[in-house]
């Protein structure tokens, strides 16, 4: 029986959607080594989350003080030893999110455990079970297995689908941990929190971009327009950033953001490798330029000869239409 | 005259500047230790060419302040004897150098020869204080010291004339002579004068002339001036061909390896020599392609700030220099980093490394490893740099190529072309180095073909390497990442090696640069031609006949820099061009002059964030010599990307079109094989 520790990740009380995946990952270690999984929320006012969590079916430990007002790797790893400790765990298991790949590494060399990041599917039964990583920039895939005593991954929420609580299932407990750390002792200190306030989803993490070039002729609201209806980004081709049509942040390319959603569509974007090199990764990608020599149609999938002011509206209105008829 | 007096004087004078030099050049020794005393033939004809020849101040576009120069350089040599002379004659009335006593042919020939000079001179100081007082052209560096210098030389050479005039008057020879221009038209000058006031005036003349000489020598090192007293030397000591085209490989296994330039330290002693050599002229930022569009890049700003910063640390450097062991580790240490103040992080890398700066310079200062060294430091030991540059190493590192595509589609470009790979086994002549540009991007693919077509035309044997190709490393190496350079350029010099090439052929200049330049550093000597040079050979053997590339349009040529400048390929292209019927209308910047398209030394790969484009810049220039319309015939894949960029930038897409030599030529084998046909059909 190995205990799986799941580390959530919160915000104001709020339990943060990666932690949900998480939780699926954690839930499938617990099947597979045949053990149970516990939570440790950390924080400051974090009880929402905690309850949240635990209405999943989890107990959760609690650890919540000053202290840890503000996320630090440097105060919330001996939270994390802690509850390793007092749970037995074998597994300590956090979301691969900007704080946990940051929390992970220190977490585990305060309890000498072997580390797996990135992890995006289990496979195996029993203490062995087999971690799949991509390895070499993605280029190479991995199963690996940690050999270490105690055992800590960060797992890619993207791969595993957030949990949702079963109507019914009897909420675990919430147990209060006290912590132990003192303010005065870290070495760190949190100078500020810079939030971009967009109404849109970032740039570099969107599902769907939509993304304009010279051809929109410094007009982006078709752009846009689709963009928004698709819940996705707006990016921009260099040319068009250049001509003062598109803000900087919005520039996809070799110099400017590199990207890989699901869809990109790429309207009026003549296609320089320049630019493909900031969008190659892009699971679909779908062009609309009037040129049909134009080199982006070489890296599309679906490509559309012909004008974008008509293009884009006629393929908004159809997925309107699409989605009021589901 | 008085020997006590002239004793004294020359005590006064000597003690101080003996003084202040020696103060100058020690620091020099604490700095690194560089080889430039080897190849003493070619050195010494490089001190004939461009120091005593002044090759480079006769470049037609600054003319005239360079004859000047010319006109005060041959002053100072001429009148050097006649200064050693005139202190003589302090001693003893009767001196004479060697050889030219003034009653002997060769003495009088040097006295009308001196005169010359010392008019001329004086015309050309007076010419330099024109332009420092009154036309103030924006290259010069306006300061106290340069107008004080001039009025130095002007003193120098009206004393010397009132000395002679007076000479004159008192021997009682009144009137023109040739054998004396400048004495005779000085006594005329003085000719109102009683017998006893020239006299008064030709001693106090003398007296001054030698003050002014001393007081002009103690000007010397103590500021941009040093130029006088160095750059001939530095002229000897310059870095000998490939020069800058071939960087310093740093040698990454030693243990106590140094990672390009932190402190002035890590300068070389010739780069120090380099700050003291530079006057200040600005030609280098004439057309440098970040000075002219804005970025915070001028050669002799960094030349004048590491003066400044050796004159600042001269303690330090003394003590460094004397130093061994963990001291001197310390001391070192101790020394404050350059990019902190002495050459920003923002002039070092906006430098695209296109050596106009080292081709205008007349003193051959060398500023551009000097810049990629503290790219080094900041990339391979600071780890500050744009963030572009970090995914182009990391593209390069994995795929092999800057965009991070895959490196198995490394040979779509030419699928259906049944191209020979030299893995097949089968004998070839030239190994075609496609170069990631070609292999990847779907413009250069075209060009990447017509090379192809060509070589079929021309029967010529050759292979690829495919999959087995990869990055010669050129642009990482100029943004610092050496160690990521070396890796591509032991992997190239290893893959060559296995198929035994011997000749190898690019359509990239930034690669023929490096594998001709660079790779026999690494154990790999090929002979590496420029499509362009092969085409010319090609229509020179007969083996290719064109027709007409063109047609009637218009078309010009933009040289890319690696091609003409670094490697001197400037007319090959131009007579392939010509073989394929195309009349090119120069550029007002072509040639060893050429104007950079703003994406070498790896710039290509970084956000132009400062200023204006350089591209567009170029653009407008080709434009207004093309009359609006034409072709634009580049010669590599990132000159004609940024063209192309700039055409498209300016809303010139209709009337301008950016082509490769090689698709004029392989369109022109094609108009050749119509026009055969057309005959018999």
């Amino acid at each position: 029986m190995s205990t799986v520790l799941l580390v959530a990740e919160q915000a104001q009380g709020a339990l943060r959607r990666s932690t949900l995946s998480a939780l699926t990952a954690a839930r499938e270690l617990a099947r597979r080594t045949g053990g149970a999984v516990t939570a440790l929320v950390a924080g400051h006012g974090a009880r929402g989350a905690a309850d949240e969590l635990a209405a999943h079916g989890v107990d959760v430990l609690l650890a919540d003080a000053p202290v840890l007002e503000r996320y630090l790797a440097e105060s919330y790893a001996p939270v994390v030893a802690d509850a390793v400790a007092a749970t037995g765990a074998a597994w300590v298991v956090v979301a691969a999110t900007a704080c946990g790949k940051d929390l992970l590494p220190r977490a585990a060399a305060a309890l000498g455990a072997g580390v797996a990041t990135d992890v995006l599917s289990l496979a195996g039964d029993g203490p062995e079970v087999l971690l799949r990583r991509p390895m070499w920039a993605g280029n190479v895939l991995a199963e690996v297995e940690i050999t270490s005593a105690v055992k800590a991954i960060s797992v890619r929420p993207t791969e595993f689908a957030p949990a949702v609580a079963a109507a019914g299932v009897a909420p675990g407990t919430v147990t209060a941990r006290p912590v132990a750390v003192a303010a005065a002792a870290l070495r760190t200190r949190f100078v500020e929190l810079q939030v971009a306030k967009s109404d849109r989803p970032d740039l570099a993490d969107a599902r769907v971009v939509v993304a304009g070039g010279r051809g929109t002729k410094g007009d982006f609201k078709a752009i846009e327009a689709l963009a928004d209806e698709l819940g996705g980004a707006v990016g921009a081709s260099r040319a068009a950033v250049d001509a003062g049509w598109a803000p900087n942040d919005w520039q996809v390319g070799q110099t400017g953001k590199v990207v890989a959603p699901d869809l990109y569509v790429a309207a009026g974007i003549s296609g320089a490798i320049q630019h493909v090199a900031g969008m190659k990764g892009a699971k679909v990608i779908v062009a609309i330029n009037k040129d049909p020599e134009a080199p982006i149609f070489q890296v599309a999938d679906y490509g559309l000869v012909g004008d974008l002011f008509q293009a884009l509206p006629e393929l908004q209105a159809r997925i309107r239409a699409a989605r009021e008829a589901r | 005259m008085s020997p006590l007096a002239t004793a004294l004087l020359l005590a006064a004078g000597l003690a101080p500047f003996a003084w202040n030099l020696a103060r100058r050049l020690r620091p020099l020794r604490a700095l690194r230790a560089e080889q430039r005393l080897d190849r003493p033939l070619a050195r010494l004809s490089g001190l004939l060419r461009f120091g005593l020849a002044q090759r480079r101040l006769f470049d037609r576009e600054e003319l005239v302040p360079g004859l000047l120069h010319v006109l005060v350089f041959g002053a100072f040599l001429v009148l050097a004897l006649r200064t050693v002379t005139l202190f003589g004659l302090g001693f003893s009335e009767a001196f004479a150098l060697p050889g030219l006593a003034p009653s002997s042919p060769a003495g009088r020939a040097y006295l009308v020869a001196k005169d010359v000079v010392v008019l001329a001179a004086l015309a050309g100081a007076l010419g330099f204080l024109w332009r420092r007082l009154v036309t103030k052209p924006a290259r010069l560096t306006l300061s106290v010291e340069g107008t004080l210098v001039l009025g130095f030389i002007v003193a120098l050479m009206l004393t010397e004339l009132a000395f002679d005039g007076a000479a004159r008057l008192r021997a009682g020879e009144v009137g023109w002579s040739a054998a004396a221009p400048g004495g005779s038209l000085a006594a005329l000058a003085m000719s109102g004068l009683s017998l006893a006031a020239a006299g008064l005036l030709g001693a106090a003349a003398f007296w001054l002339h030698l003050a002014v000489v001393l007081a002009f020598l103690n000007v010397l090192p103590l500021g941009k001036h040093f130029h006088v007293l160095t750059a001939l030397p530095n002229v000897y000591l310059r870095a000998l061909p490939p020069g800058a085209s071939a960087l310093r490989p740093l040698d990454l296994e030693r243990e106590d390896a140094v990672f390009g330039t932190r402190s002035v330290a890590d300068l070389s002693w010739k780069e120090g020599l380099d700050a003291y050599a530079c006057t200040e002229c600005g030609r280098c930022q004439t057309h440098c392609p970040a000075h002219t569009t804005g970025k915070p890049l001028s050669a002799k700003e960094v030349n004048r700030a590491v003066r400044a910063h050796l004159r600042e640390q001269e303690r330090p450097l003394v003590a460094l220099a004397a130093a061994g062991g963990p001291a001197r580790a310390e001391l070192q240490a101790a020394l404050p980093a350059l990019a902190d103040g002495v050459v920003q992080p923002d002039t070092f890398w906006s430098c695209t490394t296109c050596g106009w700066c080292e081709t205008a310079c007349p003193v051959l200062i060398e500023n551009v490893p000097r810049l990629v060294d503290l790219r080094r430091q900041a990339v391979l030991v600071d780890a500050v740099m744009p963030d572009e540059a970090g995914r182009i190493f990391r593209n390069l590192e994995t795929q092999g190529n800057p965009w991070g595509i895959g490196s198995n589609k490394r040979t779509e470009w030419c699928e259906g072309l049944d191209v020979p790979r030299a893995a097949s086994g089968e004998p070839f002549e030239w190994l075609f180095f496609v170069g990631c540009a070609g292999a990847f991007d779907e413009r250069q693919k075209k060009v990447s073909r017509a090379i192809v077509r060509i070589l079929r035309e021309a029967g010529v044997s050759f292979a690829i390497l495919g999959d087995e190709e990869t990055c010669t490393g050129d642009a990482a190496r100029r943004l610092g990442n050496e160690y990521l350079f070396q890796q591509q350029a032991r992997a190239s010099v290893e893959t060559f090696g296995r198929y035994g090439v011997r000749k190898i052929l690019v359509q990239c200049p930034h690669c023929l640069n490096t594998l001709r330049n660079e790779l026999p550093a690494f154990g790999g000597r090929y002979e590496v031609v420029h499509h362009a040079e092969l085409v010319d050979r090609l229509v020179a053997e007969g083996r290719l006949t064109l027709g007409d590339g063109l047609g009637q349009v218009r078309a010009t040529y933009h040289d890319p820099c690696y091609l003409a400048r670094h490697n001197g390929v400037a007319e090959a292209p131009r007579r392939a061009l010509a073989a394929a019927g195309v009349q090119v209308t120069e550029l007002p910047r072509s040639g060893r002059t050429g104007f950079c398209c703003g994406a070498g030394g790896g710039r290509m790969w970084l956000e132009e964030k400062l200023g204006t484009r350089v591209n567009r810049s170029r653009v407008d220039e080709a434009a207004a010599a093309l009359g609006g319309a034409g072709v634009i015939a580049a010669a590599c894949p990132f000159c004609i990307t940024m063209l192309k960029d700039g055409v498209a930038e300016t809303g010139r897409e209709e009337a301008i079109h950016v082509l490769d030599v090689a698709e004029i030529v392989a369109t022109a084998m094609r108009t050749r094989t119509a026009g055969t046909q057309t005959p018999g059909a």
